[in-house]
């Protein structure tokens, strides 16, 4: 009797074990999913300069000590990418911004705005491996473009007009924002609606 | 009724690897939980990183004092008094409306934000540091007892890690559902 109750005792801990490790999996495979899958097109937030207005123009110098200029007519569209080293998605969304640099290099800057701590973002950015971007450090800039969640971005003409904006989550809605400014509307979601209205 | 000297083991033990994992990530990275704690809000420029080492040297000497049999009680207090201290922060942050910041719980943890789970959470572990409280020391344990709490201390570490996942996924499935509506 004792032998048997040892028996599958030690049976089922070896497959409790292997449930544990099969739902932990399973729960990660969701998580995957939900990013790969979020909602096509960047949320908008109606606050801040409005699509097709001018940019809140900046004169600021970058982590390096260089100068940024945000806001004025220049030679390439700039996508402005607000970030902090404690915003989970942000870290997530650094790969997809590098790899976005180099697709669209022939027309685009992608500057990093962030606020906070100058040490702990030094870091971050080393850490991250970010000194390509211009990374700079100003509340002002996040409350003139009234970013309330990260990472938010926003796309930026050659003439300082905005073109594209909102809260993204993933390569898609990054991408979605310069396929905006392609189609020349302000978000997915209002193009996805100019075509049901069409229909 | 005193439960089985063999539950409290497992609970100590189980709480030592959780505050491990905890510990080793965030002295991996110091700065890193040092702009976490900053992103809390809570404190002062000047005692942020003091703060943040506190925290993760409280983990790491917590995590070995649960190893110890003679300093269990005071393990199990200094653990209680940690969580109370980080879940009192969770929960500020929660009433102001500020969800979107790295929980910096760390280790098995995920990239987890804020959330009223956070702090069930938490609950749950203050029910495993309390449980040695509850037991009798009447059973002298054998080999096959020393099993049963490996058993029970990887399974719970695997529950707890499968538990924070859960939570990290949460939000992102709420952007899915709003998205669509």
């Amino acid at each position: 009797m004792i032998q048997a109750l040892t028996v599958a005792v030690v049976i089922l801990s070896i497959l409790v074990l292997g449930l544990v490790a099969a739902v932990f999996a399973l729960a990660r495979q969701v998580g995957i999913v939900y990013e790969r899958i979020a909602p096509v097109g960047a949320l908008t937030m109606d606050a801040g300069p409005k699509v097709g207005e001018a940019a809140p123009s900046f004169d600021l110098v970058d982590l390096s000590g260089e100068r940024v200029e945000i806001g004025r007519p220049a030679v390439h569209s700039t996508l402005l990418f607000f970030l902090s080293p404690t915003c989970p998605v942000c870290k997530k969304l650094l790969p997809i911004l590098k790899s976005t640099a180099r697709s669209e290099q022939s027309w685009l800057r992608i500057v990093l705005a962030s606020d906070g701590e100058a040490e702990a973002q030094r870091r971050f950015r080393a850490a991250s491996k970010l000194e390509q971007f211009p990374y700079v450090l100003s509340t002002e800039l996040g409350m003139a473009f009234k970013v309330s969640r990260l990472p938010h971005a926003v796309l930026i003409d050659e003439q300082g007009r905005v073109r594209s904006k909102g809260l993204v989550n993933s390569r898609e809605q990054v991408e979605s924002l310069f396929n905006a400014k392609d189609l020349g509307v302000a978000t997915v979601q209002e193009y996805l609606g100019r075509q049901q209205q069409n229909a | 009724m005193a439960l089985d000297p063999v539950l409290a083991l497992a609970a100590s033990l189980l709480m030592a690897v959780i505050f491990a994992a905890g510990a080793v990530e965030k002295l991996r990275q110091p700065w890193m939980f040092a702009a976490i704690v900053q992103a809390y809000g809570l404190l002062p420029a000047a005692l942020v990183t003091p703060a943040a080492w506190s925290v993760a040297l409280a983990e790491a000497a917590l995590a070995l004092a649960l190893c110890l049999p003679g300093a269990h009680p005071w393990a199990s207090w200094g653990g209680l008094l940690l969580l109370a201290v980080v879940t009192a922060a969770v929960v500020v942050n929660l009433l102001r409306g500020r969800v979107g910041i790295d929980c910096g719980c760390g280790g098995a943890s995920a990239d987890q934000e804020l959330s009223w789970s956070l702090v069930w959470r938490n609950l749950g572990l203050v029910g495993l540091l309390g449980l040695p409280f509850m037991t009798g020391s009447g059973r002298v344990l054998g080999a096959a007892d020393y099993l049963t709490v490996a058993f029970a201390v990887v399974a719970g570490f695997g529950l707890y890690a499968g538990a924070n996942q859960l939570l990290a996924n949460a939000p992102r499935l709420h952007d899915l559902v709003e998205g669509h509506a």
